[in-house]
């Protein structure tokens, strides 16, 4: 089972860029190692976003 | 659904999701208490973006979009905030929309065209509610995508203003950064757990914000014929609001408003200063940044009370204040005298 769903991913990806986009925007992207409270308002704001857009569409 | 976009149902069908729908006041308050928390971590993200220069070269794109996404932000705001069809959608929407009608030749059919109607009716509530579900919704999540496709391009900054890129190991990524994920995912779950936690306690206990959020006056239902004591926007909008009136011509005022914001888009190339973090700018840009951000605070409190000849005065210097630090900031960032940023973070 889990051979056919490695298997299935992989023809997606080879196909589709996954794990490469995974990789270049999250895993493997690289942030400043110090930063303070203020860079946390973008991920906020992104937050809101989000709820406003999946769990207010009633 | 149960909102009716109609002139007639609008406003009884929101108290119907408050009162009947089940659960349907925690989905309005929640939208309500969104909005505003939304402008709030907005206007400090923009607030960061002053502080440490996170306009400079290269991230001017990013920049731009995000002043985009403002833009867009305050449009889906005015929107959403005429469909409940209250005395303060309706006045509000009235001083909005006649707003445009000063700007000249084009400016009466041009209210027209936008009210869809000779008078705000619920032809424009209907229109109002297309475009803010589906055409605005749209338009944000298209310029969010660009904002942090071009953020990832050039790199995120940090508050010392140093290029990270000057120091990179032997697979070319910089030795002071981390993955975003796992780390600052993480990281930022920390900072979402405290803000879910603030947004709840205003979602349950103080939704209408003692009329900061939800006005009082929207709680009773549109009457054309009856002009509410004191028109004033919402928080979010107040600063540019209190601007609005502190100029006595009309089409001025709209000039002014609009240039309020517009400014903001040419930030990147306004700023001359050779290093990016107030942490190394001088002391004219400190003072000048203190300045601003006090002026706007107080242009915010202006634009909710009703005016006064003192406080009148008051938005004119706030106002004049708030252009300076614009338009005077290629001479102060140019002519202070910096300290020397380090080489690593």
């Amino acid at each position: 089972m889990s051979e056919m769903v490695g298997k299935l991913f992989g023809w997606v990806n080879s196909r589709l860029p996954l794990s490469n986009t995974f990789e270049r925007h999250l895993s493997k992207h690289p942030v400043p190692s110090k930063v303070n409270f203020w860079y946390l308002f973008g991920a906020l704001a992104s937050v809101v976003l989000l709820f406003k857009l999946f769990l207010e569409y009633g | 659904m149960p909102y009716s976009n109609t002139e007639e149902e609008a406003f009884a069908s929101i108290e119907y999701i408050m009162r009947d729908v089940d659960y349907g006041w925690v989905i309005r308050y929640m939208h309500t208490t969104g909005a505003s928390m939304f402008f709030a971590v907005v206007y400090l993200h923009m607030f960061r973006g002053l502080l440490y220069g996170s306009y400079q070269k290269p991230k001017e794109l990013v920049w731009i979009f995000g002043c985009a996404i403002y833009l867009a932000m305050m449009a889906e705001g005015f929107l959403g905030y005429v469909l409940p069809y209250g005395q303060m959608s309706y006045w509000g929407a009235q001083v909005i929309i006649s707003l445009f009608g000063a700007i000249p030749y084009i400016g009466e059919s041009l209210e027209l065209w936008i009210r869809g109607d000779y008078y705000i009716s619920g032809i424009t509530v209907s229109r109002f509610f297309a475009l803010h579900v589906v055409a605005l919704p749209l338009v944000l999540i298209a310029l969010v995508f660009l904002h942090l496709v071009a953020l990832h391009e050039v790199g995120a900054g940090n508050p010392e203003g140093v290029d990270i890129e000057e120091h990179l190991d032997e697979d070319g990524v910089p030795l002071d950064s981390v993955p975003f994920f796992p780390y600052k995912v993480l990281n930022a779950l920390v900072g979402i757990g405290v803000f879910m936690t603030v947004f709840a306690v205003i979602m349950f206990f103080f939704p209408e914000g003692g009329g900061y959020f939800i006005e009082m006056a929207n709680f009773e239902e549109a009457n054309p014929l009856v002009t509410p004591e004191h028109i004033a926007p919402v928080w979010y909008y107040s600063p540019y609001y209190a601007m609005l009136r502190a100029v006595p011509d009309k089409l001025g005022g709209l000039i002014v408003m609009g240039s309020a914001v517009a400014i903001l888009f040419v930030v990147p190339w306004l700023d001359k200063s050779k290093v990016a973090s107030i942490r190394y700018k001088g002391i004219y840009s400190k003072f000048a940044l203190a300045l601003f951000g006090i002026s706007f605070l107080t242009l915010g409190y202006l634009g909710t009370v009703s005016v006064t000849e003192l406080r009148k005065t008051m938005s004119v210097i706030c106002t004049i204040i708030y252009f300076a630090f614009f338009l005077l900031m290629p001479f102060y960032t140019k002519y202070e005298k910096t300290l020397k940023v380090p080489e690593r973070l």
